[in-house]
């Protein structure tokens, strides 16, 4: 009763939509072929680290999962400027890359922490000019979008619309730009 | 502070009183009331902006701020609220505007200054809960409730004591009991009003804590709200009464309040629980949070 929260002050936490984060692989060849656009084999987790045990437990039960998967060591981890966590997965194929990612992501958000969870990011490489292109996860909206930066503390909103557009049609972009906010010195190890 | 208050709203009465004696019909002035309470409601954002000498800020005056409240709407899944920045020293934040959509969230640059990165976003976590939970819109409408109940108990007493003494009009006497039944109108709606605005503060409370669990669940650290508040208290009580008394109009919607109240009745009549009610719920949120599940 939408209502009655409102009276009482009362909001729930948001749920997280993992889902969506499978579209990715797909629009990866895409971006390969049309873009020269080339996954850099990494991927980072961002989230509010929690206080209290069950978040530290929910964090080291993933490090043995994801030794399972086949890595040998546990994922380093980084905290930034703004105290969000970064985890950083390795995969050389992306596709497996992606599955790690939703491995993290649902771990966390089975042990009752999905409202922690603040973005997953996907780096592309032009294999031409070097130049970084970041895909941005947004949990809560279940939608991606680009974020070009360059030097310090600017962003190229320019080829943000072009990456948008080419594969606008595989995976779901966020439609409000107010929320396609920068993420400066992205700690990825 | 609650005498401000209580004075503010004790002259809507009081004008809207004379404008019945002056004659214009109930209904009118009930309708003029509910205006002026709408505009106070509609242009929140404006008005309290602009009392606090207020301006808004773009990412690139403010990046640091935009760059908090980026990460929590998009934690809370909610529009991004438009940013200001208030040119005191006094450490606090605010949150107005009718709804999430035209929202605005104000940090003072005292806070900016005596808090770090973490506190300041508890503290933005505490004022977007406030937006979402749509306290501007929720305590407008209790407190014309509040002034409404005020009138119409008015109006009530007028109709019934003269209705019954209307034939004997012209006697000196009765000119006399007319005088007294006036007096007795205006206590009457008085207390009414004062009962009125008690609830509306106990509900501000109620609130006040309300936006202290979402904005404590929404960072997943409850302990850190209770420093920041603990930081801005104490900050609070250390500065100059000065400065405080020219910023205590705006208690309602601050995350702390300016002055502090020890007395039980000041706790009636305060916008915010006492620090250590509050305190409490949060120590309550985190040893939850550590019960293994």
């Amino acid at each position: 009763m939408k209502i009655f929260d409102t009276i009482l002050g009362r909001t729930q936490p948001v749920k997280s939509n993992l889902d969506n984060l499978f579209s990715l692989p797909g629009a990866a060849i895409t971006l390969s072929v049309s873009g020269n656009l080339v996954s850099t084999g990494k991927a980072g987790v961002c989230f509010k680290p929690a206080s209290g045990a069950s978040f530290e437990n929910a964090i080291s039960e993933f490090q043995t999962v994801i030794e399972t998967i086949g890595s040998s060591e546990p994922a380093p981890s980084a905290l930034d400027s703004y105290g969000y966590e970064w985890i950083t997965l390795v995969d050389p194929d992306f596709g497996t890359l992606v599955t790690k990612t939703h491995v993290l992501n649902s771990s966390i958000n089975d042990a009752g922490f999905g409202s922690q969870l603040l973005c997953s990011v996907f780096p592309f490489k032009e294999t031409e000019t070097g130049e970084i292109v970041y895909f941005v996860y947004l949990f809560k909206r279940g939608s991606f979008y680009p974020f070009v930066p360059i030097g310090s503390e600017k962003r190229n909103s320019e080829r943000e619309m072009a990456v948008k557009a080419l594969i606008d049609k595989e995976i779901p972009i966020e439609p409000d730009l107010s929320h396609w906010f920068p993420l400066w010195e992205i700690p990825l190890s | 502070m609650g005498l401000t208050i209580f004075l503010i709203g004790l002259l809507y009465v009081v004008f809207i009183s004379l404008l019945i004696a002056v004659g214009v019909q109930s209904i009118a002035v009930i309708i003029i009331a509910g205006a002026l309470l709408f505009s106070q409601y509609y242009f929140s954002d404006k008005i309290a902006l602009y009392s606090m000498g207020a301006r808004i800020v773009s990412r690139d005056e403010s990046p640091d701020l935009h760059a908090i409240v980026d990460r929590l709407v998009a934690m809370a899944d909610m529009p991004k609220p438009q940013v200001a920045i208030a040119n005191i020293d006094i450490p606090n934040a605010f949150a107005t505007g009718r709804s999430p959509k035209a929202a605005v969230v104000c940090a003072t640059t005292g806070l900016m200054r005596r808090l770090n990165t973490e506190e300041i976003e508890a503290v933005l976590a505490h004022e977007l809960s406030h937006v979402a939970h749509k306290d501007v819109a929720v305590m407008t409408i209790a407190s014309f409730i509040g002034m409404l109940a005020g009138f119409l108990t008015r109006i009530a007493l007028w109709s019934g004591m003269f209705m019954g003494g209307g034939d004997s009009r012209g006697n000196n006497n009765s000119n006399n009991n007319a005088a007294m039944i006036e007096i007795a109108i205006v206590l009457i709606s008085a207390i009414i009003y004062a009962i009125s605005f008690l609830l509306t503060r106990a509900l501000s409370r109620y609130r006040e804590l309300s936006a202290d669990r979402s904005g404590a669940i929404l960072i997943g650290r409850p302990s850190l709200l209770a420093s920041a508040l603990v930081k801005v208290s104490g900050e609070i009580a250390r500065i100059p009464t000065r400065d405080l008394r020219s910023a205590s109009a705006f208690n309602a919607f601050y995350f702390a309040p300016a002055l502090t109240q020890g007395v039980s009745l000041g706790n009636l009549v305060s916008t915010h629980p006492t620090l250590e009610r509050r305190l409490e719920q949060l120590s309550r949120l985190e040893e939850q949070m550590n019960r293994p599940s």
